[in-house]
């Protein structure tokens, strides 16, 4: 039995609107209630599609009745995750703990895996990289921060608690806990502790510029 | 226009080689359900002009206007008829797409979240053949970029780029002068 699977998948469910709920909670002008926050958040409709998606993966038995269930839910998943909440997410992406996904849309997400307790806000592209030696599908570490407008791309790996400003482009792999930054992106900071960054939806402009 | 759009859909099953099926090909890319409203709307001002077409065109200026509109709705893809794309466009992924008032070459390919515009002058940019243009790349102005040219995703155009060129950054900057975009393509 994988992990993954039945009562398993519904406590992760729940779990998902718990972290959206401690984002856009009763604190921060939303509501207490988890289906409120399944009513007012796109992403936690994405998280869920992508959830059923990548269960779908597991599915080796066609005969089995789970496995046209489950192609069936994916159909519907994709064209609602495109159509609803205007994000791309492939499949065999991996998210193992709860992650927020953008509300904002425009979210495309080829990356090998998400960490826990990151945030990723709209706008953001993960994918192949064009240069030669650095094709491949970013890994995102556990507690990242990733702004609006970026562009993570190529085989690379954003380390744990590492900050991407908004509007960054990055193609090569940050350090756990560094800042980065620009169109090719910098590494302007390398210690920043971003669990306030994390801890609300405020965009932050420029929280780099005189490193000290 | 007809041919241009099989070109399309040939450049399409060239990118997707697991997808063989036609009914698959156009069901899961976006591109080519917009590509088939732009198609059909440009092959609709050239039959403007042939006077023994007038009888199709009441029928098809609706049927133009329901595909655009899906297509501008559904996957925010909005190819205006005041582009001029040459055949066997590709367009991988949907959303944030916008190409007006522009001429692009035969093979191109473009990435999500682009824009491809006029300037404030009013004057488009003139893409040649095999260009590959990447996600969230800004053209807006009225730029020459040259045949296999690549611009990287992220890309913001404040010069021409000379032919088989790759630029990346904001303001893009060409970093390799003779860069082969054939792999990308997929041609």
């Amino acid at each position: 039995m994988t992990p993954n699977r039945g009562e398993g998948m519904q406590s992760q469910f729940v779990a998902d609107a718990r972290f959206y709920r401690s984002l856009t909670g009763a604190d921060r002008s939303g509501s207490r209630f988890l289906a409120w926050t399944l009513l007012s958040n796109k992403g936690l409709w994405l998280l869920t599609f992508h959830r059923i998606a990548y269960f779908c993966r597991q599915q080796r038995n066609r005969c089995s009745p789970t496995w046209w269930l489950a192609r069936l839910c994916r159909i519907v998943g994709t064209f609602f995750s495109v159509t609803f909440c205007r994000s791309e997410l492939s499949a065999d992406c991996e998210i193992t703990g709860v992650a927020y996904l953008p509300n904002g849309g425009y979210f495309m997400c080829g990356a090998r895996s998400i960490g826990t307790g990151s945030l990723v806000h709209d706008h953001c592209i993960f994918g192949d990289a064009v240069a030669e030696g650095r094709e491949g599908r970013p890994k995102i570490g556990r507690n990242v921060w990733i702004g609006p407008n970026c562009i993570i791309a190529g085989s690379l790996t954003v380390g744990d608690g590492a900050t991407v400003l908004p509007g960054s482009f990055v193609t090569f792999s940050i350090p756990p806990g560094a800042v980065a930054k620009g169109n090719p992106a910098v590494i302007t900071l390398r210690t920043f502790d971003n669990s306030a960054l994390r801890r609300s939806l405020t965009v932050v402009q420029d929280v780099a510029s005189d490193p000290p | 226009m007809t041919g241009a759009f099989v070109a399309d859909v040939h450049r399409c099953a060239n990118q997707r080689r697991a997808r063989s099926n036609l009914v698959y090909l156009f069901a899961g890319t976006y591109g080519l359900q917009a590509l088939l409203a732009y198609r059909l709307g440009r092959w609709l001002l050239h039959a403007r002009r042939k006077w023994h077409l007038w009888p199709l065109l009441p029928v098809c200026w609706p049927l133009y206007f329901l595909l655009s509109r899906y297509a501008r709705v559904v996957f925010d893809i909005r190819l205006d008829l005041s582009a001029d794309i040459g055949p066997g466009f590709y367009i991988g992924h949907f959303g944030g797409i916008s190409v007006t008032r522009c001429a692009i070459g035969a093979n191109c390919s473009v990435g999500p979240l682009t824009q491809i515009a006029a300037g404030l002058k009013g004057q488009g940019p003139t893409i040649g053949d095999r260009v590959w243009i990447g996600a969230h790349a800004n053209i807006v102005g009225p730029y020459r970029i040259g045949s296999g040219a690549t611009v990287a995703a992220g890309a913001v155009l404040r010069h021409d780029i000379p032919e088989g060129a790759l630029c990346i950054g904001n303001p893009a900057r060409v970093v390799v002068r003779n860069y082969d975009n054939r792999m990308i393509l997929a041609l």
